[in-house]
């Protein structure tokens, strides 16, 4: 371990606030994995579904899965920024 | 207080004034417990505040299995050197839920090996080394620190003073016993054999139960060992003594805790108890193992008050070594025969008086009190849309609720709030009010409260929309029959969806929340412009109309203050999870945006069939 990585892992240790910060990106990262695979899940689903109701409940999950992902990813990009 | 408790307390009294009028030795003995027990108290102060929920959070993640429970156990007592914060942390996390009874009697079987450190460090530092010279800039630092503004500042304040006034005491009962030595000689008044065994177990059992700390007892046997006025054999009784009077905190503890808790006070009990016995009982083996052990550490054959320790370590290892093979025994055991009082659906399961000193496993237990309050208005909503409760929350049989039921009959919804809501909304409330909370832990409080608020507000608002939804669910008026049955279709897919929130089955919370909300938006008949249509086009009369729109607003509001409730009980709450569900949710103008491009896109037809 060189001497720059020994004095930022030391940082991290002793800022709860870098802590935190780390356990966000961590989790986000996480959850932008999760999302981009139910979305894949969702296209599949209405292209293989019949029914216009379910498929209209489908479109709306996927919009809003769609909205809230690009809100994930614009804000992973500020939480880069800041680190 | 009874009776014979306030008798007891004035005997207890009378006899320690008459002690301390009489003898000026005794006086500084029993001052030196009395600033040992002021210290110990500060330093669980200290550790509550200073490790700012860390032991919890510890606790939480590294007692999944049995041997990282035992040395949750050992490793927090030894730090905290206080087998009652340990004990009293494990069980509130017990009753409130969130630990198994196994993982909460390996961490009790812990703490009690864990404890036994505190007679090696005094044994071992406090008597030879001069520690009232640290004592007094302990507490100079420690009340400076106190008076910060600074949380953690504050807590390690109460550390130093609670560490000062410890050695203040361990101080003053040494010099008590040293002076007290050289006018009497209380080991004259030894008494040997098995007699003495079982006269000074007596004693330490009851020196434990009245200073209410196997630690303070500790001391007061190695001081007095150390100054020659108890025999190592006499000593040794006392600390048997010590271990099993230290159960009766726990057992006070456990009177207000609830059946969790009271299971794990009795395993803490049998523990105490087996190893007690076991100790009286092979005294003489321990005594050879001890000179085995002693030889073997190194320790002088004369310094007994080492030995002392290593007795008290070894017969807890003993105790956990036998123990432990029979811990699932024990666990069946303590679940077969204390078995929870029959409870009626209104009482609290989660909350209780233990977690009233421990505020984050309170807040956590209200949390889960608050989601068995939601599944008691669960099944009255669910009667009430003429839905099958157990069916409506496995989600079997959805599709018929986009009919109108068979038969409609209308529900005592005030009979049913009465006996199955109020009792328990009021001992939430009374559970929050009373809750020591602080800072973000108020705001908690607050917010869970204004939770429950909104699940009663829901309640009465459905109890308002049945009077039509009777009448109009088997409405001649196939238009106004179809409105209503949206309705309750609605609401009743809002109660399945909240309930797997609540249950923690949907995968991606945030999403089923904001689907619910975008749901919620587009079930607004009036806002949608439906109901326009339905008068424009004679559908319905006026004064119907009127009806359906009063109902429809009542189902806003049910939907509103149950996704109010669902956003406070039933989301991620830990600080980072919460943090990102906020950033991530879309708020009412962004759902209002995508249903409209999904009306443009015309894929919102029949909307009552759908949540």
């Amino acid at each position: 371990m060189n001497f720059k990585r020994m004095i930022d892992k030391l940082g991290l240790l002793l800022s709860a606030d870098r802590r935190m910060q780390e356990e966000k990106k961590k989790k986000l990262k996480e959850l932008l994995k999760k999302m981009k695979a139910e979305q894949k899940r969702l296209k599949i689903a209405i292209a293989h579904c019949n029914d216009p109701d379910a498929r209209a409940d489908f479109e709306l999950k996927l919009q809003i899965l769609t909205e809230q992902r690009k809100k994930g990813v614009n804000l992973r990009k500020r939480l880069a920024g800041k680190a | 207080m009874p009776r014979t408790r306030l008798i007891i307390l004035a005997l207890i009294l009378s006899a320690l004034a008459f002690g301390l009028h009489t003898s000026a030795e005794a006086t500084e003995i029993a001052a030196g417990v009395a600033i040992f027990l002021i210290g110990m108290m500060a330093l669980e102060n200290g550790f509550k505040v200073f490790t700012g929920g860390t032991l919890e959070r510890l606790l939480q993640r590294s007692t999944d299995k049995l041997w990282k429970s035992l040395s949750f156990g050992v490793v927090a007592t030894t730090v905290t050197q206080s087998s009652s914060l340990v004990s009293v942390i494990t069980i509130s996390f017990l009753s409130a839920g969130l630990l198994g009874l196994t993982q909460g009697v390996g961490i009790i079987f812990g703490a009690n090996l864990g404890t036994t450190t505190g007679a090696w460090l005094i044994a071992g530092l406090g008597l030879r080394v001069n520690v009232a010279a640290y004592a007094m800039p302990m507490l100079i630092f420690g009340v400076v620190l106190s008076f910060t503004s600074s949380k953690t500042l504050k807590g390690l304040g109460n550390v130093l003073t609670g560490l000062g006034f410890l050695f203040l005491g361990i101080h003053y009962m040494k010099e008590g016993f040293e002076t007290f030595g050289q006018s009497i000689d209380l080991a004259e008044y030894a008494v040997p054999g098995l007699a003495g065994l079982m006269l000074f177990t007596a004693i330490g059992v009851f020196a434990t139960v009245v200073m209410q700390s196997s630690h303070a007892t500790l001391v007061l046997i190695i001081t007095a060992l150390a100054a020659g006025q108890i025999t190592y054999e006499n000593a040794l009784a006392l600390s048997i003594g010590a271990n099993v009077g230290t159960t009766i905190t726990a057992i006070i503890g456990s009177i207000s805790a609830n059946i969790a808790g009271r299971r794990l006070a009795a395993a803490h009990l049998i523990f105490n108890l087996t190893t007690g016995i076991l100790a009286l009982v092979f005294i003489r083996q321990f005594v050879v193992a001890v000179e085995l052990g002693a030889d073997w550490l190194g320790i002088a054959p004369n310094d007994h008050t080492l030995k002392l320790a290593l007795f008290h370590s070894l017969f807890n290892l003993t105790g956990i070594a036998l123990m432990l093979p029979l811990m699932s025994r024990l666990v069946v055991f303590l679940e077969t025969h204390l078995k929870p009082a029959p409870s009626t659906v209104s009482s609290p399961r989660f909350i209780n008086e233990t977690m009233m000193q421990m505020p984050d496993a309170g807040l956590e237990a209200a949390r889960k009190e608050i989601g068995h309050l939601f599944a008691n208005v669960f099944d009255i909503m669910a009667l009430v849309l003429h839905a099958d409760p157990i069916r409506l929350r496995k989600g079997e049989q959805l599709e018929l609720l986009a009919n109108a039921p068979e038969r409609v009959r209308e529900i005592d919804v005030d009979d049913y709030y009465r006996r199955r809501v109020k009792p328990l909304h009021a001992d939430i409330l009374d559970f929050l009010a009373r809750l020591p909370t602080e800072d973000k832990q108020s705001r908690q409080a607050f917010v869970l409260r204004a939770a429950t608020q909104h699940l009663i507000e829901a309640l009465k608002d459905l109890k308002h929309l049945q009077k039509n939804m009777v009448r109009y669910l088997v409405s001649p008026n196939p238009y106004l029959r179809k409105e209503y049955v949206a309705i309750r279709q609605h609401l009743a897919l809002i109660l399945h969806h909240l309930h797997r929130l609540a249950t923690g089955e949907e995968e991606n919370p945030t999403l089923a929340f904001d689907v619910l909300a975008a749901s919620m938006q587009s079930h607004d008949i009036v806002g949608n412009g439906t109901l326009d249509r339905l008068i424009r086009e004679k559908r319905i009369s006026p004064e119907v109309a009127s009806s359906l729109m009063n109902d429809n607003g009542y189902a806003y509001d049910i939907s509103r203050n149950l996704l109010a409730l669902a956003r406070t009980a039933f989301m991620p709450h830990e600080y980072v999870d919460k943090q990102l569900e906020n950033a991530l949710h879309l708020d009412k103008q962004e759902l209002e945006a995508i249903l409209a491009t999904t009306s443009q896109a015309g894929s919102t037809e029949n909307e009552g069939s759908r949540i």
